[in-house]
């Protein structure tokens, strides 16, 4: 029965016709519809009991699907053959970012590259200024270093963070800088005192010289945008050892092999040549080796699949 | 670019709010199966077990879905990506589907539509409809079934209202958006000249 209260005019008559001539759209088979209702679910449910637990999950991460909005800013045409100085990987595609270049995320993405024997991820919104395979200046944004030799050296308006062989994130705000460690130590040079931080501490500094130091977790949603950021994994000929280390680096865990059949599957060699977010690598690599994992604080624990 | 509402749909998913839950599945199942079925032959089995993978893909990624886009615009990405990875496995090659939504010539293609019979109206005449499905499909929220529920089902505004569980000032409300919101993605979709054609 029509509605008679309903004010229609030529353009709503012209709408009920159009969707009347199309007809009914398809129904959906209801078995079908329950059945994929209960499957998304358990899935869904699986992600957030996973999220609440660990805290850290970046499943929003979709790093492959992201597009990393980056511009390359040549300062000079100064030098004609300018040093090269990073060799672009991750994320980056391959781009070459020579000395002086400045090197730019849009908000909203996230960008990964190798540089000089560190592998360096940025936020979006950050902008940073290479000066050498060793050196860069933090513009804006934020910055983690994830170096296994020491002597990156970060410089930001408010002072310079010297690494020693570690994971830290350098963030700067319009008057003050954070500098987050997870592993190793790194030095704070700030108002002409060094400031030693350590694995699990926080530095938090004011452009008027002052200092403060926290202890943090090392992993946690703070952390969430360097899995965000974390390059593409793939799996080919890697063993499952390897690709559960890479992971749980890169989320501040460690991983625990509760039984003999997960120990006895880590130096399995895996297969696979699409290239993965480290959620999707773990949850694949595991699954191929009928495993599984669940977290617990932060370990990561493995089991045989049951 | 401002954010698409279903931006606070998934926000609030991620949270874990079973509503948000349903409301996400109720609104994009259907919509979803009806765009994998012509694109893997009209096989209900596997656009069953795509339309699975794609939604379980998106749920694990939801956090990463800023809002761009509708949400089934990007559930539509995923589906693709399923429906290939699909065929790849079977060693097969994907049914050769010729359909509105993946063709940039739909205008031209439904140009003469309402013209004097000619040989090729009917076929047209399809196309029309399905261009009107795939448009009911891709409004926002339940505009759809409402603008179906009205026009091709015949009921009244009360009638909606009490389906939607809304009151009656509401569902008035959401028909003039629905109407709205169709005339605006038809046009978008036809040309802008829709309200010519003879329907």
């Amino acid at each position: 029965m029509m509605d008679d209260t309903d004010n229609t005019n030529s353009s709503d008559d012209a709408i009920a016709a159009l969707v009347r001539l199309a007809g009914r759209r398809p129904p959906v088979p209801e078995d079908a519809a329950r059945r994929v209702r209960e499957a998304v679910h358990d899935e869904w449910m699986q992600t957030i009991s996973r999220r609440r637990r660990t805290r850290w999950i970046g499943s929003a991460s979709a790093v492959a699907a992201a597009a990393v909005m980056i511009v390359v800013l040549r300062m000079t045409p100064a030098a004609p053959t300018p040093q090269r100085v990073v060799v672009a990987g991750g994320q980056t595609n391959g781009a070459v970012i020579y000395a002086n270049d400045a090197y730019e995320v849009a908000n909203g993405n996230t960008a990964s590259l190798a540089w000089g024997n560190a592998i360096l991820r940025l936020d979006g919104g950050t902008r940073i200024r290479i000066a050498s395979p060793t050196e860069l200046s933090l513009e804006r944004g934020a910055v983690y270093v994830d170096s296994k030799h020491s002597g990156v050296l970060i410089r930001t308006p408010i002072g310079s963070v010297r690494d020693i062989g570690t994971q830290f994130e350098v963030r700067l705000a319009e008057d003050r800088m954070r500098v987050r460690v997870r592993e190793g130590r790194v030095d704070l040079q700030h108002g002409g005192a060094t400031h030693s931080a350590a694995a699990g501490t926080e530095l938090d500094a004011d452009a008027r010289g002052g200092v403060t130091e926290h202890s943090i977790a090392k992993n946690g949603a703070e952390w969430d945008w360097v899995v965000r950021a974390a390059p593409p994994i793939h799996l080919d000929g890697r063993t499952l050892a390897e690709v559960v280390a890479a992971v749980t680096r890169d989320e501040g865990v460690t991983a625990v092999w509760s039984d003999a059949a997960a120990r006895n599957a880590a130096s399995m060699r895996l297969h696979g040549d699409v290239p993965l977010t480290p959620e999707e690598a773990l949850d694949t690599a595991l699954v191929a080796s009928g495993l599984t994992s669940r977290t617990d604080g932060d370990r990561l624990i493995i089991t045989r699949r049951k | 670019m401002a954010e698409h509402p279903d931006r606070f749909l998934a926000a609030r998913m991620v949270r874990g709010d079973e509503g948000a839950f349903g409301e996400f599945f109720e609104s994009h199942f259907a919509p979803l199966f009806r765009f994998a079925m012509p694109r893997v032959g009209n096989d209900a089995q596997v656009a069953e077990d795509v339309v699975q993978a794609t939604l379980c893909r998106a749920v694990r990624k939801l956090a990463s879905y800023r809002g761009e886009a509708a949400l089934l615009t990007w559930l539509c990405t995923f589906c693709r990506h399923e429906i290939s990875t699909h065929f790849e496995k079977a060693s097969r090659v994907p049914p050769m589907v010729d359909l509105l939504d993946d063709i940039p010539e739909v205008r031209a293609a439904l140009e003469s539509l309402g013209a004097a019979e000619r040989p090729e109206a009917a076929l047209r005449r399809n196309e029309t409809s399905r261009l009107v499905q795939l448009v009911l499909d891709r409004l926002p929220g339940r505009y759809g079934d409402a603008l179906e529920w009205k026009y091709i089902d015949g009921l009244s505004v009360a009638e909606i209202a009490a389906r939607l569980n809304i009151g009656v000032k509401a569902a008035e409300s959401m028909l003039t958006r629905a109407r709205a919101a169709f005339r605006d993605a038809f046009t978008a979709a036809y040309g802008g000249r829709w309200s010519e054609a003879e329907v």
